[in-house]
This record gives structure tokens, C-alpha cells and sequence, in this order.
């Protein structure tokens, strides 16, 4: 069953974008016969999404949202940024983008290291993969059995005789976030070594093979053949681990440290919980919403724009 | 080269370590008895015990848990492919502003992250008189994954030959005939590939489960779980045994499912 991870998955992009754009017989018209079909996945979309969104931004904008004689107000903004969690959290969550480097890089290498035919290449890449796939509760619980002053983890290190290094990772202020970045990296690692994996079981064999003839060593093979085939699977794995940092990381923090301790691990999508289901002010817990929206979408956009101009660069 | 072969196996090998010891740990720390562990917290277990599992194996919540996690999963699952098929087959089907205008949407809403969604849902939720039921947990669910289905499935059946539909037209068949008869048979593999990621998402998702499902019996295992914490009769390798009851099943459907698995996430990010 392991085998089956390999390469079938990506069809070379060649081949795609000619799937995408076969010549049709274009037909212009509003077609009619497509509304049925759209109606199901369109109620479901707009029962997640769409009105959720309208009203997020409505109960932003609500004394006491949803509560008989509320009033319009902007005093939910002023109180999201003024509270001084905000600007914790938010420095919470670019301190875990951190996690997003090292994720490419030790994924990078990993994925240059196994891309070799054979038995044990999809062993690796099985086994790297298995964290990923468990839930983010369940590994929160195991890491903070392990991370605890007496757990695992310490005493491993007081075992090989490294007491001085034994600290109480979670407990303690000025660890506690460097410990549960460890725990997303080594959840997400799996993610970014199978897409590059796949990645790289698409380039044409005859590309290494004539970097090899030309004498080309190790890196510079990777250098010039690998890298520039992957940029692009490198930018997604990039933007979809960036995206996950900056709101997707609340399971960790909710089963791992709760924000603590001190408020060290505070972080946006806690503090939109605290605000909203904890203290019961769902305004205000709307206004940081929207806040972290708006700046998700300055980051897609940011990244819109950079490989607009990085692929006209390239060409 | 005998050195750089070494090497790479070496840093590979600790790689695999460091990926597994955790998973090892909750492995092995459901086995001990807990003398056991509070001797030996890292080390394998000195007299291997099943008390744990069997115990969780036998707490009634499990079964009330596994049932709750495992019907909402499926109907969120089964209602997102159903949505997803519709919409997919106009998309792919079409030129114009359908498919130019709705894949970029669908990709833009895989980016929405669910914490911003949940204060209005709640309400929502709240107001239908919601809370607690599996109905509105599986509807959120299916939405969530709607973009993701209908965006994996049209690039999907772009790559079944239009003239397979345009024969069965010229033999009388409709639109509605030549999804059902036609398209949906050739779609099989990739309603599994669908199905075992969306499943995997649906098991293991937390903050909606929290928010929503908050009467104990309504939980799901992985709610149920992240809530043991506190509880007194709790103690580590009691924890750690329901946390790897909580794992067996995505570890399985990984082992029997990985093909799919891995072609689910690669199409998603890739295409």
C-alpha cells in the first residue's frame, strides 16, 4: 500500500492547461439549464459562508447583537484594537509565520532525500505523513503529556544526562510559544513533503539525467533542475501554511495551553473565542473577525501580487 | 557516494523517528498502568497492561461519542459530494463566466478560516434552535466543503472527453441522464479520493464540534476527548488510551486510503 503514495497523482502542468482549455464551441448566452444544478451547492455555500458573512460584519457594527434594542455603533472596533490581547495575539501569530520558512526548507529536503525509486522512499514519506492526517486536539494532548515538567520529553533529556536543558516548556512564559510552533511543524511537515514529492515525480527524468551526464554534483543538480520545477508547488505549500498560522491554529492552543500562560499564547482565533463565547460579547468578538479577515485578505492579495510579478520575471 | 548514501538514510531515518516517537508515546503510554508511567514516563511500558483500553472500551461515552462523530461525518460528507456533483458538471461543461467567475470564488472561500464564521452561526444556530443537533453541525459541514468538492470534481470530469456526452445527446439522452448514466460511473475514483479527505476533516474538526455540540451526549469523540482533561478520574495513560482510540480510525482509513488521500490533497493544492 505504500507504493501507492508515489506520483500518479499530479498530471505533469503541460497536460493540464491543455485539459483546461480544450477549443469549445463557445455559447455565450446565459444557459438556463445550469441553475438547477448550481441551486444545492449555492444554499449550502450561502448557509456556511455567505450569509455569515454579511451578518459578521452586521454584528460588528451592533451594541449587543442579536438582543431585542441593540444600536449601531463602531465602539466594537475601538474595544477589538484597545484590548491589549489584540496586539499580543496578532504578534502571537506572525511570531508562529516563522514556522513557515523552516516548514519549506526542512520539507524541501526531506522531499530531495527521498526522491529516489525503491521500497524505503515510500516508507519515509508514509511515515513523515502519518502526523498529519491525526486531529489537532488529539496530538495537542499527547505533546502536552510529553511537554509537561515531568513528562516524556524531559525525562529523556535529564536520562541522557541534560537536566540543565529540562524546562517546563509549556508552563513557562518565554517558551511556551516557541513549544507549540514545534508541535504545528511537526504536524504540517508531512503536508509540504508530499506536495513536493508529487511535485517532483512529474519532472522529466531525462532533466536529471542530463544535468548528470554534464557532470552536474548533488546540489547543483537540485539547484538548477529541482528548485526552479517546484517554485511554484513551494509558493502554494507557502501560502496555504501561512494562511494556517495566521488562523487555524486554535485546537493547539485551546487543548495545549489556553492561552496561557499569562496570556503567552494568546492568540487571534482564541481571542475571537474568549471575546465571543467565553465573556459572551459577540460584537465584539465580530469586530476582531472581520479585523482578521480583512488582514488575511491583505495577505492573499500580497501574495497575488508578488507572483504576478515574480512569474512575469521569470519569463 | 557509499558515505552520501549513509547520510541520506541517516537524516531520513531520524526524520521517520521524530515523526513517529509521539504517536509511539500514545502508543505505548496507553499500556501502562499508571505506577507504570508515573516511574518510567518515556521508556516502554514494564508490565504491559490493557486496563486502559479496556476501560475506555467500556465507558459508555465512546460508543454515544464514536456514534455522534460517525453520523455527522458521513452525512456532511455524502450531502457536500451530492452538492458538489451538481454544481461541478455545469462548471466543467460550460465556457464563460460560470467556471471564470466560480473557481476563483470557490478558491478565495478555501481560504475563509472557520473562526470567523462561527459567531454568526451560533446565532444562526441558536435562532433555529439548532444547537445540540447533528442537523445543523452536518449543513455547516457540507457547506464548508462544497468549494473544495465542486472545485476538485470539476477539474475532474474536464478530464472525461466531452464526446461522451455529446453521444449520448445525439441518442436522446438529457442533461440530468448523461451526469447520472454517463459522467457519475466514470467519477468513482475520484468520489473516493473526495470522500477520504472530506471524512478526515469532518472526524477530526474541533471548533465547530466545541461551539456547537456542547450537551455531553451531543459531543464528538474529539470534543469529547479535548474535554477529559479536566476531568478528575482522568489520568495520563488513561488519556492517552482514548486519544489512540481517537486516532485508530484515521490511522486506518490512511493505510487502506492513502492512494486517495495523497491524490485528494495533491489535486486540491495543485490544480
Amino acid at each position: 500500500m505504500a507504493k501507492e503514495l508515489a506520483p500518479s497523482p499530479v498530471p505533469p502542468p503541460l497536460e493540464r492547461s491543455h485539459a483546461i482549455r480544450p477549443r469549445r464551441r463557445a455559447v455565450r448566452r446565459p444557459q438556463l439549464w445550469t441553475i438547477p444544478y448550481l441551486l444545492p451547492g449555492a444554499a449550502l455555500i450561502g448557509f456556511a459562508f455567505g450569509y455569515p458573512l454579511v451578518k459578521l460584519i452586521d454584528y460588528s457594527f451592533q451594541t449587543r447583537p442579536n438582543v431585542p434594542g441593540w444600536t449601531r455603533t463602531t465602539v466594537n472596533y475601538r474595544l477589538a484594537v484597545e484590548d491589549p490581547n489584540f496586539s499580543d495575539a496578532l504578534q502571537h501569530n506572525l511570531t508562529l509565520l516563522l514556522a513557515v520558512p523552516i516548514l519549506v526548507l526542512v520539507a524541501l529536503l526531506l522531499a530531495i532525500l527521498i526522491f529516489a525509486p525503491g521500497r524505503a522512499s515510500h516508507f519515509y514519506r508514509s511515515a513523515l505523513f502519518l502526523p498529519y492526517i491525526l486531529s489537532i486536539p488529539v496530538v495537542g494532548l499527547t505533546f502536552g503529556t510529553i511537554y509537561s515538567l515531568n513528562g516524556a520529553g524531559n525525562e529523556t533529556l535529564r536520562s541522557l544526562g541534560l537536566s540543565g536543558l529540562a524546562q517546563d516548556w509549556l508552563g513557562d512564559p518565554s517558551f511556551a510559544l516557541w513549544a507549540v510552533l514545534s508541535v504545528i511543524i511537526w504536524k504540517e511537515l508531512g503536508l509540504g513533503v508530499l506536495l513536493f514529492s508529487a511535485r517532483m515525480a512529474s519532472i522529466e527524468p531525462d532533466l536529471f539525467d542530463a544535468a548528470r551526464v554534464d557532470g552536474a554534483r548533488w546540489w547543483s543538480i537540485h539547484r538548477h533542475v529541482t528548485l526552479p520545477a517546484l517554485r511554484e508547488v513551494i509558493g502554494i505549500f507557502a501560502v496555504i501554511e501561512a494562511i494556517t498560522m495566521l488562523s487555524w491554529v486554535f485546537g493547539y492552543i485551546y487543548t495545549m495551553t489556553k492561552g496561557g500562560p499569562g496570556g503567552a499564547t494568546v492568540v487571534m482565533e482564541y481571542l475571537i473565542w474568549t471575546q465571543g463565547f467565553a465573556a459572551s460579547n459577540l460584537g465584539l468578538a465580530s469586530a476582531t473577525a472581520v479585523l482578521l479577515l480583512g488582514g488575511l485578505l491583505v495577505v492573499l492579495l500580497g501574495q497575488a501580487v508578488v507572483r504576478a510579478v515574480l512569474l512575469r520575471g521569470a519569463r | 557516494m557509499r558515505s552520501a548514501v549513509l547520510a541520506r538514510h541517516g537524516i531520513l531515518i531520524a526524520a521517520v523517528l521524530v515523526a513517529l516517537a509521539p504517536i509511539a508515546f500514545m502508543a505505548t503510554t496507553s499500556l501502562k498502568s499508571e505506577e507504570d508511567y508515573a516511574r518510567d514516563r518515556a521508556g516502554l511500558p514494564a508490565d504491559p497492561t490493557f486496563e486502559n483500553i479496556s476501560t475506555v472500551l467500556s465507558d459508555p461515552n465512546l460508543s454515544t461519542w464514536v456514534f455522534n462523530s460517525a453520523v455527522i461525518t458521513v452525512g456532511s460528507v455524502l450531502l457536500a459530494m451530492v452538492a458538489g456533483v451538481l454544481a461541478a458538471y455545469p462548471i466543467a461543461r460550460t465556457t464563460g463566466w460560470l467556471p471564470s467567475g466560480v473557481l476563483p470564488a470557490l478558491v478565495l472561500l478555501l481560504a475563509v478560516p472557520p473562526v470567523v464564521l462561527v459567531v454568526p452561526l451560533f446565532i444562526m444556530m441558536v435562532n433555529l434552535g439548532l444547537l445540540d443537533s447533528k442537523l445543523g453541525v452536518i449543513i455547516t459541514y457540507a457547506g464548508l466543503l462544497t468549494p473544495l468538492a465542486t472545485y476538485l470534481l470539476v477539474g475532474f470530469i474536464r478530464g472525461i472527453p466531452q464526446e461522451l456526452d455529446e453521444a449520448a445527446i445525439i441518442d436522446g439522452a438529457g442533461r440530468a441522464r448523461v451526469l447520472l448514466y454517463v459522467i457519475l460511473p466514470l467519477m468513482r475514483p475520484a468520489l473516493v479520493t473526495l470522500g477520504v479527505v472530506a471524512a478526515v476533516y469532518v472526524w477530526n474538526e474541533f471548533l465547530i464540534a466545541l461551539l456547537f455540540l456542547q450537551a455531553q451526549d451531543a459531543q464528538t469523540l474529539v470534543v469529547g476527548i479535548a474535554s477529559l482533561r479536566g476531568r478528575l478520574d482522568i489520568n495520563e495513560p488513561l488519556l492517552m488510551a482514548w486519544s489512540l482510540m481517537a486516532s485508530l480510525p484515521v490511522i486506518l482509513a490512511f493505510l487502506f486510503g492513502q492512494r486517495y488521500f495523497a491524490r485528494g490533497l495533491v489535486a486540491g493544492a495543485l490544480k
